[in-house]
């Protein structure tokens, strides 16, 4: 019967141990990291474009139950400018035209430039600029803020172009930490960018998610043992994940992901991000955030895309998850066991 | 009979000379109104390339293109804008986004890849 039961706190300490190193150490509540791009931010939302020249994403864990992690994640993106282009029908073009045009008739302009007539105008929100009218187009230029207009013969464009100071929005995520999905409003997006769990490493071809129809999925996964990754914030040393996605498209861009993960704590020490489910939560269509200079290479690399600048998880990473940590529980299990079998030993041999 | 088939025949030949005639006609006057809009209006193009070697030996390298025509009846209006990137080996095509046909005044175009962000840019400016 003692067999038994020590053969059965046997097998019980070994269905705990995968179970309780799945968790990963930093994981708890107040942890936050920051990524930033100094160099190029690429927004795509709708038909618009923003760039801009910096870009950060800071996430922040408020609460850590039943599997289940409460994330709060806010992007910034600053000094942008917006290009958005649209395609009339001839008809809607003609009529926006004529509206504009009605607008200066009767005014006289300030300058003839060939077919075209210029005229100062002044708007309450873009200040002092010039309205250019010509036969098959019209354009409303501020310093930061451009509207045109051009009738072609079978169609109309519309072209805007603005300054836009800052983007900085703000959300709220759950990640289920059995799967690692992001979950937004309660609705399951795809895999977590943001960390992998060292002991389920995506494997290649793995769907990660899906993108209007299209699977996005792990076409390289590999554990780079030569590379070094040096960041302002922490040299990172191997080994280190490598993922790349396969390339996805937009009706207005195309895009793949590649991305570097410490194995030893599973967070993304840096990489190029243009699809994730976490884009998708924010509104967002595809973002870039890339560091000036940013390269891929063999050996030593100073990150790739967007870098790891802050965290205050760096005590943990100092003592990095060696995937083989005995839990408190487990460990107690096994002295018990230990002391059973010693027990049970000492009875036969007193028998 | 035999004069009625020779009839029809003729006539059938006939409309397909005619048929012929006014198709090509028509291409004509599409190719030739194009040239004519074309033609005055000159082809802007920037390019942007990045070679990745090791020991002189290139082991990867990447290109953007983008060109454009200025429109010299419409100013400062960019139309045909045609972008085109690629990647290769070590400097692979990561991300780029793609260009509208046609531009006020400025279009830039970018691509992104292993071996660094590549720009192009056309202006069309007066004067």
């Amino acid at each position: 019967m003692m067999r038994y039961t020590i053969l059965f706190l046997f097998f019980l300490l070994l269905l705990l141990s995968p179970l309780a190193s799945a968790q990963l150490y930093w994981l708890r509540e107040g942890v936050y990291f920051k990524y930033a791009a100094k160099g190029d931010v690429v927004i795509t939302q709708n038909s618009s474009i923003y760039r801009g020249s910096y870009g950060e994403l800071f996430w922040r864990i408020l609460k850590v139950e039943n599997d289940l992690a409460t994330v709060e994640a806010i992007f910034k993106a600053k000094n942008l400018t917006e290009e958005r282009y649209n395609e009339l029908t001839y008809e809607e073009a003609i009529e926006r035209l004529n509206k504009l045009i009605f607008l200066y008739e009767g005014e006289k302009p300030s300058t003839i430039v060939g077919s075209c007539r210029i005229y100062p105008v002044e708007d309450n929100t873009w200040g002092e600029g010039v309205a250019r009218v010509c036969n098959e187009t019209v354009s409303l230029e501020f310093s930061n803020y451009t509207y045109a207009l051009w009738v072609r013969q079978d169609k109309g464009v519309e072209f805007i172009r603005k300054a836009v100071p800052k983007i900085e929005r703000s959300i709220v995520f759950e990640i289920n930490l059995r799967d690692n999905v992001l979950l937004y409003n309660r609705t399951p997006l795809g895999k977590n960018l943001l960390f992998i769990s060292p002991g389920k490493i995506p494997r290649e071809g793995e769907l990660l998610f899906d993108l209007s129809g299209q699977g996005v999925k792990v076409e390289k996964s590999i554990i780079l043992n030569d590379t070094i990754i040096h960041i302002p914030f922490k040299t990172f040393n191997p080994p280190i994940l490598h993922i790349q996605t396969n390339m996805v498209s937009s009706h207005d861009w195309k895009g793949m992901d590649v991305l570097y993960y410490d194995i030893a704590s599973g967070i993304l020490v840096t990489g190029f991000m243009p699809v994730s489910p976490l884009w998708k939560a924010f509104g967002f269509s595809s973002v870039v955030l890339f560091n000036e200079g940013s390269k891929i290479s063999g050996g030593e690399m100073e990150g790739f895309g967007m870098i790891l600048e802050e965290t205050n998880a760096d005590l943990v990473l100092a003592k990095p998850l060696m995937g083989v940590e005995m839990p408190k529980l487990s460990f107690i299990i096994f002295l018990f066991s230990v002391l059973l079998l010693i027990i049970s030993r000492a009875v036969r041999i007193w028998r | 009979m035999h004069r009625k088939v020779v009839f029809v025949l003729s006539l059938l030949v006939m409309f397909s000379v005619v048929a012929t005639g006014m198709t090509w006609g028509a291409d004509q006057n599409i190719e030739k109104s194009f040239e004519i809009e074309s033609a005055s209006d000159p082809t802007v193009c920037d390019y942007d390339s990045v070679v990745d070697s090791v020991g002189g030996y290139t082991v990867g390298h990447a290109g953007l293109s983008l060109c454009g025509k200025a429109s010299q009846t419409n100013p400062p209006w960019l139309y045909n804008v045609r972008a085109y990137a690629n990647g290769y080996g070590t400097c692979p095509l990561l991300y780029t986004t793609q260009v509208p046909s046609e531009a006020y005044y400025h279009i830039g175009a970018d691509a992104y890849t292993g071996c660094g962000h590549l720009h192009t840019e056309i202006n069309w400016i007066e004067g």
